[in-house]
């Protein structure tokens, strides 16, 4: 059983996952877009490095897009 | 004003000494409407956690971006809510890749309740951000030390507050605001937060400040761009006021028509 964070939420599966997977396959984000970011363990991953990242049990991902600020 | 009078902030060309938040207003058409109106220099975004679904519905991003593509505005994000050094670095790390700039609003607060900056933390981020490359524009408060600390960390311009973020109170320290100028005469001051009303900006522009960063008092205005245009015709007299300079205040009134040749007045005095 592999249990991790998404953007504050637990999710939990079984099989392997890297983060590629995770974030377009599973959690339905668009797939070559520049509108989010993500952040593993609070620091960057580059979209370049997604399919090689294993997702590994106790991991907190963020996912970031834009929102209106002062 | 002068054509001379280009603004530049590391040795880039900023196009309005008006800065504009994106947040808060009542549509994306009226956002835009009111960039439009104001042809703000810089306008501030954010980033937080979003669902796939959050992006699909995100119109303001969109509008912004459009408006970025068609104007000479430069997008500034912040990292606002960030409390601690570290988490500004990660999260202006993050904008950098998402925004595609090295420009930052490097915020980190440090009491919830007047949203004043933690400007230990401040000046930690600050140097370590400047030191990969970053553009820091640090809000900031108006304590002089803490601004030339943040100039030795690398920023090429400090940001302190008017007031505090969202209360419209204007300038509540002119003497602070006075003494920041006079004292870092070749500094880059952007008047950022507490801004409420186009003569508070005006006040700002003729002390010195080089410009202001604002979003409340245009996006909760009853007509934001009506309220945007008028901040831009205030921030550009301001300025023009600042360059021609000003007379002297006095306490004792001295007429402005010349005394003499005035016919009547003395010989009525005298025979009454």
């Amino acid at each position: 059983m592999i249990e991790i964070i998404v953007n504050g939420k637990s999710m939990a599966w079984t099989s392997e996952k890297n983060v590629y997977t995770l974030i377009i396959d599973t959690l339905n984000y668009p797939a070559e877009s520049s509108r989010f970011v993500v952040a593993l363990n609070g620091e960057l991953l580059p979209a370049e490095q997604w399919p090689s990242t294993r997702v590994n049990n106790g991991d907190i991902i963020d996912v970031l897009g834009a929102i209106t600020g002062g | 004003m002068a054509d001379s009078d280009v603004f530049t902030i590391a040795r880039e060309e900023i196009s309005s000494r008006l800065w504009l938040g994106s947040s808060m207003y009542p549509s994306p058409d009226i956002m835009v409407s009111a960039f439009a109106s104001a042809q703000p220099g810089f306008v501030t975004m954010s980033l937080r956690r979003q669902t796939a679904g959050d992006l699909a519905n995100n119109d303001y991003h969109e509008r912004v971006n459009q408006w970025l593509g068609a104007s000479q505005s430069r997008l500034l994000p912040n990292t606002a809510g960030c409390q601690s050094a570290k988490e500004a670095i990660q999260l202006a790390i993050l904008a950098r890749e998402l925004f595609k700039t090295s420009w930052i609003k490097l915020e980190v607060i440090g009491d919830e309740y007047s949203l004043q900056p933690n400007v230990f933390e401040l000046v930690s981020a600050a140097r370590e951000l400047s030191a990969q490359g970053f553009y820091v524009l640090p809000y900031c408060t108006d304590d002089l030390v803490v601004c030339e600390s943040l100039l030795h960390a690398g920023c090429p311009a400090v940001m302190p507050w008017g007031a505090p973020i969202g209360t419209g109170k204007g300038i509540i320290n002119p003497y602070q605001l006075r003494t920041l100028r006079a004292r870092l005469p070749d500094t880059t001051i952007i008047v950022d937060a507490g801004i409420g009303r186009p003569s508070q900006a005006m006040q700002a522009m003729e002390m010195g400040a080089d410009g202001v960063l604002l979003n409340t008092a245009v996006a909760k205005a009853a007509n934001p761009v009506a309220m945007a245009g008028a901040f831009a015709a205030a921030v550009d007299a301001g300025r023009a006021a600042f360059h021609a300079g000003f007379m002297t205040e006095r306490d004792m009134a001295s007429p402005s028509t010349p005394v003499a040749g005035m016919p009547f007045w003395h010989t009525a005095m005298r025979g009454g």
